[in-house]
């Protein structure tokens, strides 16, 4: 494994009338050379603190960090060899554009001829061909953010630390850089550690994700797994959206489940569930696009609670037995709203949900 | 960031510890960083802290070096506490008289407590004028105005008392010569208590109007307009929104003003007339008496009020503060919206400013002029004399400010990027400390700095060498059994050889075994021999010998040919320490005999001038030395390693224990260290406020690029904050020339000061002469403002304004 972070803990002590404060509490992350992870989470969860560590701005409490086989702990930031991209750019504003991504290359002393020619080959690879002379307050956004990116990648990195580089731009734009940075790491292959609280982004760009809260890590995994098997209720309702509901294994044969729930019998198969057996507590993980609410035909009875027309669904919450759930309606062809309060019959895509231990 | 988690209390605390440790070493990592560090520290204990204890404590101790508080129960003479006085007395802890002395004590107490509140409220309601009539009544030539406000900062200290008198005086120019009153004794005149707050006040409002206006500069606009539209009318609003705002701002500048009012000595001198308060008390009890008990007794006095003053603003009020520093100011608008307020305010502004004009153009007028309220012929005798008698103070003070300000304000950033940007304990007390020295009133440094530095200091000089001993093991090696191999032989060696020059604290006069040693081998010294030693240029040349033979060793190590160049350099600053001298002594010779006087002034103030770069204190050199060897070697890893360490640790110890070591009365330097202990809070502060604005990941974006501390704060931060650098330059500039009370007891006769000669002459020479030195001072600083203003706008291309609030 190219960087290893190993049962790290940082604790903040107390200071100024602050309380001691555990920001990660034995995080354990493993990336593999050319892989771009994602570290994905609720404001305050610690994935700016993880990135931080890796970029030696701080140090852990316990634990250590590993790069290319090498304990960096101590390392100071200055030898690490990365190179990352800020919220909040951190463009030197007394550097014109090409100053400013030459900075790392001055440092190692490169010579001007070799530097332009990395400066250049990068400009080109970010689109900023032509803003060399211009100074950073003279750039919009999204320029800036390419400056940022182009003076980390000019660097050659061990590895890219990204700490939520898109936050500070528009939806358009961000889409559109998201496309763009993921096609730079699958031509370059750099390893690149990635933090954002978009669950979209990380979707996109990712090889595998990281989902953080309060300091833990819920699951590490790649995107589609995260998504389809959440190992709990937390990952399950940051990523995507999900309505939970409470059942009871009535039988169990090789992963063939059938699930009492909400007084109805739901069946599903896949051999991964095969340890549940008869009688166990269960949470059913049911995504808003699994359910579907028909006028006439479903397995429950429900009633519309509430409904929004959003234009490319239109998402209705319903009752189903005293519980609220909500429901997306995908298809185009279904796209004409049930008035709220009517009486439904729902079903879900049964196959589809996925079953957690209660 | 996340929940706290309850962890048992004995396990954070030890974990708390070693956190503490660990961040101490993440800066270790860093030698530069960790220089910079001991360094600030060191200069604080040296400099403030410890002189500041010394006053304190000499308070309490008298001449013999007993228990004494004499000083302290004459305060309570006459009171009903007198009955425990008696009993103290049997005890044996007041040595001298205390009856009769209790009313003026208390009388000089009470006096300069009435006059510190006095002149804060005074000062703070014009400030808060200026403050308002500028931010919220977008007043007509507001500009000129802001301008006129902070001519006072830079006049010294005592220019305002002087035009009063000129201008109210027995023989003013408007009481005497335009109404006609005659003074007979026991009239109201301008002497006395009412005429020192109106003096002080018009000296000290500029502090209270820029802490105010860029308060009101902060304050939302949209608050108020949000109570606007809540239906509160314009006094309502005023009252309830406005008001509560700034009262954080209202406070911390009275409190401020009682400060610098309790403080002031320049002011109450010239015209308190028969009132006396604590500064002018603690003057005459040096200058006078020459009892420095006393003095510091009185000193303790005035520095408890104004400690408490100070950390109660510091601490609390600004805590209170609702208003972010880091909001943008909103400036132009015409927040005021009745006429009539903007019409009385405005007028209110320009009779004060009016006042400001009349009082400066009178200092400068009465300089000109034979004598002032009797004979108005214009003359210029003021100032042919003071080009013959003062050149030689004027060049010194100008000297001697320039040469420290750069110090200062370099210092000032780079505590400054300690105090914001790194985390470690003890970041308060190095902010707190070099805030206290200009906190305190001055009079205190100047008593801390004779009592200090007029006697050798071993024990403080030990502090050093551990500090700086550990420091150098730690940072040139990383194993500990060469550390220790440095460390044991190169602390001997080096004691025994800073001893060489005349016996040191070994053998010499006062040394450990000097009297001991000759009592008990019966070899007594004849009284006034001086112990056998090489003498100090001796211990000069050996130590250079060192530098410049080690320079010779790294010359033929191929991979460590860059370590020459320091190497060479340091060993030949240590031989024109001793040649310098040489060379200028001819040059004084000369210019002895020479007899157009600006011309001898030239020469002889030259030759002095050429010296100080190369006479460093000794202790101060050492200091110096083991960070320059330190930086030098530490990455050292050729032949040798261990012996050439050791011999750069050794040729350290030796210059900082060898000579006289803290002993600076006469020098130049004490007046250096004085200025620099008064003009560091404001470029810290300055320099606290521009990084305060600066996103801290531009630095870390630096550091993730390759570049380490000094690689970063050289090409990122510094140029950022050079805006906040250059109003550093300024403001340290103008306190230097302008202070008073903390160097009227450090100047010799070779080194004068401005402000110190006109303390003490111009009770003979008139005052219209002390006008003559006020202008020139005036002038200076006013021609070295527009200097810089010119550098930084041409040179550096920075079209920001220097921002002079960013001091305060």
């Amino acid at each position: 494994m190219y960087l290893v972070i190993d049962n790290v803990e940082k604790v903040f002590p107390p200071r100024g009338g602050a309380k001691e404060v555990r920001a990660l509490d034995g995080i354990n992350i493993e990336i593999s050379k050319g892989e771009l992870v994602t570290m994905l989470g609720p404001s305050g969860c610690g994935k700016t603190t993880t990135l931080r560590l890796v970029a030696g701005f701080e140090f852990p409490t316990a634990g250590n960090i590993y790069l290319d086989g090498e304990k960096i702990n101590d390392l100071p930031t200055h030898k690490r060899n990365m190179s990352m991209v800020f919220q909040s750019y951190a463009i030197f504003p007394h550097l014109n554009v090409y100053e400013n991504i030459a900075y790392g290359l001055n440092v190692q002393k490169m010579n001007k001829e070799e530097q332009k020619k990395r400066i250049n080959q990068v400009l080109e690879m970010v689109h900023l061909e032509g803003y060399e002379t211009r100074a950073p307050n003279q750039l919009s956004g999204g320029q800036q953010q390419r400056v940022a990116l182009a003076r980390a990648l000019v660097m050659e990195p061990k590895v890219l630390l990204m700490d939520e580089p898109l936050s500070n731009l528009d939806t358009k734009l961000r889409e559109k850089m998201r496309f763009e940075i993921r096609q730079l790491q699958r031509e370059l292959g750099f390893t690149c550690l990635y933090v954002t609280h978009d669950q979209l982004e990380a979707m996109v760009l990712s090889d595998k994700v990281v989902v953080m809260n309060t300091g833990k890590i819920e699951q590490y995994g790649p995107p589609r797994e995260i998504y389809r098997y959440p190992k709990t209720k937390f990952v399950a309702d940051f990523i995507g959206r999900a309505n939970f509901l409470e059942g009871t294994i009535a039988k169990n044969n090789n992963g063939n489940l059938e699930i009492e729930a909400a007084g109805k019998v739901i069946k599903l198969s896949d051999p991964r569930y095969g340890e549940f057996s008869t009688g166990d507590k269960v949470t059913l993980i049911i995504r808003p696009e699994m359910i579907h609410v028909r006028a006439d035909e479903g397995k429950f009875d429900a009633k519309i609670i509430q409904a929004a027309y959003l234009g490319e669904s239109i998402e209705y919450v319903i009752e189903i037995d005293g519980r609220h759930f909500t429901a997306h309606e995908t298809d185009p062809a279904r796209l004409d709203m049930i008035p709220e309060q009517s009486a439904v019959k729902v079903s879900f895509i049964e196959n589809c949900l996925h079953v957690l231990k209660a | 960031m996340t929940l706290a988690k309850k962890s048992n209390s004995k396990h954070s605390k030890s974990g708390n510890l070693i956190h503490r440790i660990r961040e101490i070493s993440l800066i270790a990592r860093d030698p530069i960083l960790m220089i910079a560090l001991i360094f600030s520290f060191i200069f604080l204990i040296i400099f403030i802290f410890y002189p500041i204890m010394r006053t304190v404590i000499r308070g309490f101790v008298a001449d013999n070096g007993q228990a004494d508080l004499t000083q302290f129960a004459r305060y309570f003479d006459g009171t009903f506490l007198e009955g425990f006085i008696a009993k103290l007395k049997s005890a044996g802890l007041i040595l001298q008289e205390t009856a009769k002395y209790g009313r003026t004590y208390r009388s000089v107490f009470n006096d300069t407590i009435k006059m510190g509140l006095m002149t804060a409220t005074a000062g703070t309601v014009v400030g808060f004028i200026f403050a308002y009539a500028t931010v919220r009544c977008n007043v007509p030539g507001k500009k000129l105005v802001h301008l006129l406000a902070l001519i006072p900062t830079v006049s010294p200290p005592f220019a305002v008392a002087i035009a009063m008198i000129q201008l109210f005086g027995r023989n003013g120019l408007i009481t005497k010569s335009l109404f006609g009153i005659k003074f007979t004794p026991g009239m109201n005149d301008i002497y006395g208590m009412d005429g020192l707050v109106i003096v002080q006040t018009l000296t000290f409002f500029s502090v209270a109007y820029l802490m105010l206006k860029s308060m009101m500069e902060r304050l939302d606009a949209s608050m108020e307009e949000a109570a606007e539209t809540l239906g509160a009318s314009r006094f309502y609003l005023f009252r309830t929104v406005t008001l509560p705002l700034l009262i954080p701002g209202i406070a911390s500048s009275f409190l401020l003003l009682f400060v610098e009012s309790m403080a002031d000595l320049g002011n109450p001198q010239f015209i308190s007339g028969n009132v006396t308060v604590l500064s002018s008390q603690i003057y005459m009890a040096v200058i006078g008496e020459f009892n420095y008990q006393k003095a510091s007794a009185l000193s303790f006095v005035l520095l408890l009020p104004t400690l408490i003053v100070y950390i109660v603003q510091r601490y609390y009020i600004t805590r209170r503060s609702y208003i972010s520093v880091t909001g943008k100011p909103t400036v132009g608008k015409e927040y005021e919206k009745s006429k009539a307020i903007r019409v009385f305010f405005a007028v209110l502004v320009y009779a004060i400013c009016a006042l400001i004009v009349i009082v400066y153009i009178t200092v400068i007028a009465s300089s000109f002029v034979k004598n002032w309220g009797i004979n108005f012929t214009p003359t210029i005798s003021n100032w042919s004399k003071m080009f013959g008698r003062g050149l030689e103070s004027i060049l010194d003070t100008t000297f001697l400010s320039l040469f420290a300000t750069p110090f200062a304000a370099l210092l000032g950033m780079i505590i400054a990027f300690l105090v914001v940007r790194k985390n470690f304990s003890g970041k308060q007390i190095l902010d707190f400390g070099s805030n206290l020295g200009g906190a305190v009133p001055g009079t205190i440094v100047g008593m801390g700095f004779i009592l200090t530095f007029n006697f050798e200091n071993q024990w403080l000089a030990f502090l050093l060498l551990v500090i700086g001993t550990l420091f150098f093991v730690t940072c040139v090696s990383k194993c500990w059994k060469q550390r220790m191999q440095i460390l044991i032989p190169g602390v001997i060696v080096g004691l025994i050889a800073s001893c060489l020059d005349d016996g040191g604290f070994l053998w010499g006069t006062n040394g450990w075994f000097g009297a001991n040693f000759s009592k008990i081998s019966g070899t007594a010294l004849d009284t006034g021999q001086i112990p056998s030693g090489i003498g100090l240029s001796g211990v000069y040349y050996l130590t250079a010998a060192g530098f410049l033979l080690l320079s010779v060793l790294f010359r033929f190590q191929q991979d460590y040919r860059k370590l020459v160049k320091p190497t060479f350099w340091v060993g030949i600053y240590l031989i024109l320490n001793q040649v310098v001298p040489m060379i200028t002594k001819p040059i004084r010779i000369y210019g002895k005999q020479q007899k157009i006087r600006w011309w001898k002034a030239f020469c002889t103030q030259g030759a002095d001038y050429i010296e100080v770069p190369f006479s460093l204190p000794t202790f101060f050199l050492g200091v110096c030395l083991f960070f320059i060897s330190a930086l030098i070697i530490y990455q050292y890893r050729g032949k040798f390693e261990t012996f050439i360490k050791t011999v750069f640790l050794i040729l350290s110890i030796t210059i900082l224990f060898t000579g006289e070591q803290m002993k600076m009365n006469g020098t130049a330097y004490i007046i250096l260290f004085a200025f620099l202990v008064r003009s560091l809070p404001a470029s810290v502060r300055s320099g606290v406020a521009a990084l305060q604005q600066i996103d801290g990941s531009i630095e870390e974006a630096s550091a993730i690029m390759g570049g380490d501390s000094q690689y970063t704060f050289r090409k990122v931060t510094l140029p950022l904050i050079l805006p906040a650098l250059m109003s550093g330059l300024i403001f340290s500039f103008t306190r230097h020339m302008t202070s008073l009370s903390a160097i009227i007891f450090l100047v010799s006769s070779k080194w004068q000061i401005v402000t110190a000669s006109i303390m003490s002459g111009w009770e003979q020479d008139g005052i219209s002469y002390a006008a003559t030195y006020s202008s020139v001072i005036i002038f200076i600083v006013l021609i070295f403002i527009g200097l810089m203003g010119v550098v930084t706008r041409r040179i550096l291309k920075i079209d920001s304004n220097i921002d002079i609030n960013s001091g305060f």
